[in-house]
């Protein structure tokens, strides 16, 4: 007992020394600057400073951290509801499925997601584990939707358009975060942070959970663990060194219980209640050099890995049956594990007053290991070199240009091109056209896939001809309409992105009557359009503010090159497939009709009341059967109200209650299920109150 | 104008105790701008003060700590109103005014409220932090007095949660002028503030070419230079008519602007003479 308590003096004695010494530092050092002759650091460099959105090459949404709050949501994908065409569905209550054209699956593939400048698109089924992602969402500063093609910037994969999430730098200030939510959800946070005068750093640990759909069909808890570190170490003006730990670790459920027939009631054979887990971890350092003509160049390493672990998978829906030991052989533990190392180096350069040009490489070492899906652990190994300008010609137009040279690892090289022009009509009114492409490799799912997995059915099996990227060609005309003395902005945009070289179900692959297996092929050519519009209206000193928007998108399918199945002992059923599923109801798998609006009100000072609704026509996913009824059209009303206290020296805290689809609009979910028994997102409800010292 | 009437020529000192490149290039214009003026003095520059000198030229408030024991009459420059006062009220001997003024190297408050009107003419609400009431304070209350502007106050001690005052500060202000206090504007807190501002897209009015470069979106501000010409009509006054000039601001100033941050915050800045001629206007106006 002894030792143990003189530990804890020594250590309290060392922590009090180290203080005292800072603080004494401190004040020697700022005693002796002179204020009009000391030398600053160039604090706002050309990577800092972001392009004004009238400027910027790409139809972008930033939401900011006023949004975030006001409209009352605690996950990533919840918050791509704020994003103008963005599909947000669940499969259930751990499965998001977000998308900026048409629905596809769960994994995301057509996105960039990049948290920091870090992908989190990992590799084995070329998707994100949105649940498991190993950041704390009070933790998320703003996140940049590009809201197209965007490799010259973002990187490879950025096909349909771009989520960066990027996070609170570690200059916080000395003070910490503490928050508490209870309700449907049951969230948790903390937060400590430092500043010295070379190094600051913060530490935040969290947990979140909630009840899924709450529903009595799906067995869709959850539970997620996360811890992050954030330091950086700026020992002098010129040089920087910026690291970044996280981990997440959680429990998801999974299950669906039966809906019809003889065992109404009880839990189906094919999908039995049980938890899987999912665990992610991440490290990242980038050191940043600011050169003496104000140049930066950045090193930036990181480490990312995604485990996803299902105890009892059922890979054969014929057989499965948990009652008959003679099956048990059908559920198998579904292991996946991925992992990415990536190097990048990124130059800015200010060449002169007009041009800003950023260019750099990077190379990428891609790892799965899913033994039950890929043939043995594929590894792909990949470079980038990617340069981006951007020219100011006069003072009302500005060119950006750029691209991204490819070696994907999987034998092909690509071009992504881009270029956008922005011409200043007068200062108030920017008109912006814009071509933009980008490709995007296969997902190793997509490649290595084996003939003999049991999962699936055991439907699949590899590319008789080698896959190629998928390319697709973004124009755009977009109009930007900015009235500061009305404090509105304005901003519209029509578009059409063509597709080639699309990644399709190849059916009955084998070609034999039985149509056993399919396969992938680049045989598809998909055309989408579109017009978007946003309002953007502050008052009340930008205390208070109204966001709108609306999307009206059409789309559709041809089959660029015909299978040699089209023709051949199955021409029927293949056609048939082809005609009736993926062609026929591609249209549908698009929200002809979309939009969103978030009103915040600042009342009496500390009071802010905000509202939610968002919006889109009924939209069919395109990865199940035709038997599967499309979701209904939803009309949802979100609300939040909080309450925030100002307490001395500068600390707060804040309660607010949200309530989310107040007026239980009766939109179904994502996938199976809904020909069945409706699966409604039920009206659900919480509190959280934080406190800011 | 005639030479001196004087016997001998006006023995001038430049005063120099503290190495610095801005001391340095303000001694040199003095010695330059007096011979091209033939204005007949005898310019030494000198690290110590010896007593063979008429007027002392005193340069950055060690040299005036220095000087103002002695007898000589001074002209302090490049020292800051609050130093020069600090300066008169520290000496053992209480001076003669007459015989001690200065250029002060602070701005007139009303020529930074004009910068703030001219380059960013819908802004109303100024934010300020600041460590103690200053006279540098209560100077800046009286100047927005009647005038359009108004202004938020937030003061810190050391060790006190910077970053949180500092997010209140930005909510409510449209602009952050920076006061010249080491205790808040110093190399360690600059990039938080910096950043922070950024963030809440908060343009900085900075005091010197440092902060614009660091990321300020301007500042108004003398240069050696300008102040290099200032003292020399000084000292050839005094020597014409053996009177010094009361204490005062810098006449001439130049504006240097960060284009990079006005453009990321999509503030249309004029070309530089232009504001710093709408600037005059308004000087000259007594308006602002």
């Amino acid at each position: 007992m002894a030792k143990s308590m003189s530990h804890i003096r020594l250590l309290s004695q060392i922590l009090f020394f180290t203080l005292l010494v800072q603080a004494a530092h401190a004040k020697e050092n700022v005693a002796d600057v002179d204020p009009f002759f000391q030398e600053m650091p160039i604090v706002l460099t050309a990577s800092r400073l972001a392009q004004p959105l009238s400027e910027a090459p790409s139809p972008m949404t930033v939401i900011d951290k006023n949004m975030i709050k006001a409209s009352g949501f605690r996950t990533v994908p919840e918050l791509m509801n704020l994003v103008p065409g963005m599909y947000v569905g669940y499969v259930d209550g751990n499965t998001p499925v977000l998308s900026l054209h048409n629905s596809t699956d769960q994994y995301s593939r057509q996105m960039q997601v990049l948290i920091d400048g870090r992908s989190v698109y990992m590799p084995p089924l070329g998707g994100v584990n949105w649940s498991s992602l190993p950041i704390l969402f009070e933790d998320i500063e703003r996140i940049e939707v590009v809201r197209g093609p965007s490799a010259a910037s973002h990187g490879t994969n950025s096909f349909y358009g771009v989520i960066n999430i990027i996070t609170r730098e570690a200059t916080g200030g000395n003070g910490g975060r503490v928050s508490v939510t209870g309700g449907y959800a049951t969230d948790a946070s903390a937060s400590l942070g430092r500043n010295s005068e070379q190094f600051d750093y913060r530490i935040t640990a969290g947990y979140r959970a909630d009840r899924g759909y709450s529903n009595d069909y799906l067995n869709d808890h959850n539970q997620t663990r996360v811890a992050n570190f954030r330091g950086n170490y700026h020992p002098n003006s010129s040089d920087s060194l910026d690291v970044q730990l996280g981990a997440s670790n959680g429990v998801y459920g999974k299950g669906i219980m039966q809906t019809i027939g003889h065992s109404l009631g009880q839990i189906r054979d094919d999908n039995l209640y049980r938890d899987a887990t999912g665990s992610s971890s991440f490290q990242q350092i980038a050191w940043l050099h600011i050169w003496p003509t104000g140049n930066e160049s950045k090193l930036t390493y990181s480490h990312t890995t995604v485990n996803t672990f299902d105890p009892r998978l059922c890979t054969n829906t014929s057989v499965c049956n948990p009652r008959d030991p003679t099956t048990a052989y059908s559920y198998v533990p579904y292991s996946v594990y991925g992992q990415r190392d990536v190097l990048e180096l990124q130059n800015t350069h200010q060449l002169n007053d007009s041009n800003r040009l950023v260019w750099g490489a990077s190379t990428e070492r891609a790892y799965a290991s899913n033994p039950q899906l890929l043939i043995s652990d594929p590894k792909v190994n990949s470079w980038q070199i990617f340069a981006h300008d951007e020219w100011r010609m006069s003072a009302n137009s500005i060119l950006n240009v750029g691209t991204m040279f490819e070696d994907n690892g999987m034998g092909y090289q690509s071009n992504a091109p881009r270029a956008s022009f922005n011409y200043h009509i007068t200062p108030q009114h920017t008109v912006r056209i814009g071509v933009t492409s980008a490709t995007r490799s296969p997902a190793m799912m997509e490649r290595y896939i084996d003939d003999r997995t049991a999962i699936f059915g055991g439907g699949y099996s590899q590319p008789t001809t080698p896959l190629l990227p998928e390319k697709i060609i973004s124009k755009e005309i977009g109009y930007i309409g900015e009235f500061p003395t009305l404090n509105m902005t304005l901003s519209a945009r029509v578009y059409i992105d063509q597709v080639s070289d699309m990644i399709l179900v190849d059916k009955c692959v084998d070609g034999t009557l039985d149509c056993s297996k399919d396969s992938w092929k680049n045989i598809g050519y998909a055309e989408f359009k579109g017009v978007e519009t946003t309002l953007k209206y502050f008052w009340d000193d930008k205390h208070s503010f109204l966001t709108a928007n609306y999307v009206y998108q059409r789309a559709t399918l041809s089959l660029g090159s015909l299978p040699s199945q089209y023709y051949g002992v199955l021409a029927a059923d293949v056609q048939a497939y082809y005609k009736n599923e993926n062609i026929g109801l591609f249209a549908e798998t698009v929200m002809s009709n979309s939009g969103s609006l978030l009103l915040s009100q600042r009342i009496a000072d500390s009071w802010q009341l905000s509202a939610g609704y968002y919006f889109r026509a009924p939209i069919r996913v395109l990865d199940v059967a035709t038997d599967v009824t499309p979701e209904k059209r939803m009309r949802r009303l979100d609300m939040r109200l909080a309450k925030t206290f100002k307490l001395e020296k500068g600390r707060s805290a804040e309660v607010a209650a949200i309530l989310q689809n107040v007026s239980q609009d009766e939109y179904t979910k994502y996938d199976t299920l809904n020909a069945e028994v409706n699966v409604l997102f039920t009206r659900r409800g919480w509190v959280t109150a934080s406190f800011n010292f | 104008m005639p030479f001196a009437s004087q016997a001998a020529p006006l023995r001038v000192t430049v005063l120099v105790t503290e190495e610095n490149a801005v001391y340095r290039t303000f001694a040199e214009s003095f010695a330059v701008e007096a011979a091209r003026q033939n204005t007949g003095l005898k310019i030494t520059q000198a690290s110590v003060l010896t007593p063979e000198t008429d007027f002392v030229v005193a340069v950055g408030a060690k040299s005036v700590a220095v000087a103002v024991n002695s007898r000589i009459p001074i002209l302090a420059v490049l020292v800051s109103k609050a130093g020069f006062e600090k300066a008169l009220n520290d000496v053992a001997v209480q001076r003669d005014k007459k015989t001690i003024s200065a250029i002060y190297i602070d701005q007139p408050i009303k020529r930074q409220l004009s910068l703030i009107t001219a380059a960013l003419p819908e802004v109303k609400k100024i934010g300020v932090m600041f460590s103690s009431v200053s006279s540098d304070l209560v100077n800046l209350r009286k100047a927005v007095v009647g005038t359009k502007f108004s202004l938020i106050e937030s003061q810190l001690t050391l060790g006190e949660a910077l970053h949180r005052q500092l997010s209140w500060l930005l909510d409510e202000s449209e602009v952050l002028l920076v006061t010249p206090d080491a205790q808040i504007y110093n190399p360690t807190t600059l990039r938080n503030i910096l950043i922070d501002s950024y963030q809440h897209n908060v343009p900085m009015v900075g005091i010197s070419p440092s902060y614009v470069r660091a990321g300020a979106l301007g500042a108004v501000f003398t240069t050696p230079e300008q102040f290099a010409l200032q003292a020399v009509s000084i000292a050839r006054h005094f020597s014409q008519d053996a009177h010094l000039v009361a204490p005062q601001y810098p006449t001439q100033f130049e504006v240097m602007f960060n284009a990079q941050v006005a453009r990321s915050m999509n503030i249309r800045l004029k070309e530089n003479s232009e504001l710093v001629n709408k600037i005059n206007a308004i000087e000259s106006n007594g308006g602002g």
